[in-house]
């Protein structure tokens, strides 16, 4: 958006100029006066106090995601090529299985079954 | 070496994210005194801009490794400026309210009308005071700092036709209490 647009933005919602700049004014006024001397040294120090006092769990804890964030990667590339290789094998052999048999590799669960797993 | 005056902020943040000190501290030299204006829009003249400002880079600073760059340096700093502004209202508000025992109305009003003077911009705000926190942000950001409506849309997560709203309403009460009466002075 240009200069332009914005104040015609502005005057479509009645934004009088001598406002706008009385807000400027004032905002720049207060942030010159608010600011104290070598702000920027002072942030610079106090990043250096925020990393002294890292816990070791902390960094532990990063540790720990910067490992596992490969692994969960991994797994799941392989859980995919799993249930590719489950579904080809089912569609090859032309067997007439349930999604979860297909998919899987599981046998379908029926209410048979079930009642004969829970007499075991 | 990287020269910091010269490099682009996504070249002192690529460093800066690399352990490089002198670029960091290079974003921070470029971008504090326009996030001073950011975050005195918000607050009012005081001791809380540096404060505030110091959190803010210190923030930005440990979130160095998960900004992704989706938007710029400069307006992911001013949302956490907002947002570190946003809070420090609210425990002011909080604290009003709790020796006071003022509803929230009653705090805004009780904190403009308490208002330590502060110059020929005390006018101003006292105004800006009497603003709800959401008008604020959308002031500061609109109309101090410059930021188009959309931009300004982006920074504080809402929707172009909120900021219009919240303008809208802004702009009303602005010209109430600054905008002189014929014959009148016009607002320092």
């Amino acid at each position: 958006m240009t200069h332009q647009d914005m104040s015609n933005e502005s005057d479509r919602y009645e934004v009088p100029q001598e406002i706008q700049r009385a807000l400027q004014r004032a905002a720049q006024n207060a942030a010159e006066h608010g600011l104290q001397p070598f702000f920027v040294d002072r942030v610079m120090k106090s990043i250096a106090a925020a990393k002294a006092v890292r816990l070791p769990a902390e960094e532990m804890f990063e540790g720990l995601v910067g490992w596992f964030r490969p692994i969960a990667v991994a797994s799941l590339l392989i859980i995919i090529g799993l249930i590719g290789f489950n579904l080809k094998e089912a569609a090859t052999h032309e067997l007439a299985v349930s999604v979860s048999e297909s998919v899987l590799g599981l046998p379908a669960v029926s209410v048979e079954t079930a009642f004969e797993l829970n007499d075991e | 070496m990287l020269d910091t005056r010269d490099a682009s902020d996504e070249e002192l943040l690529e460093a800066a994210r690399k352990g490089d000190q002198r670029a960091f501290r290079g974003l921070v030299d470029r971008h504090h005194e326009a996030l001073a204006r950011t975050v005195a829009g918000m607050l009012g003249p005081g001791d809380a801009i540096d404060d505030v400002l110091q959190e803010v880079f210190v923030q930005f600073y440990k979130n160095l490794t998960v900004f992704r760059g989706d938007s710029s340096v400069k307006t992911y700093l001013n949302r956490i400026a907002i947002n570190r502004s946003l809070d420090v209202l609210r425990r002011r508000r909080r604290r009003l309210k709790r020796f006071v025992g003022l509803d929230e109305a009653g705090a805004n009003q009780f904190a403009a009308e308490s208002a330590e003077p502060s110059g020929p911009d005390e006018t101003v705000w006292k105004a800006v005071d009497r603003l709800s926190d959401d008008q604020k942000a959308v002031v500061t950001l609109r109309l101090v700092d410059g930021y188009t409506t959309q931009e300004t849309a982006e920074i504080l997560g809402v929707r172009y036709g909120t900021v219009l709203s919240r303008l809208s309403r802004a702009s009303e009460n602005l010209r109430m209490m600054l905008q002189p009466a014929p014959g009148e002075d016009r607002p320092t």
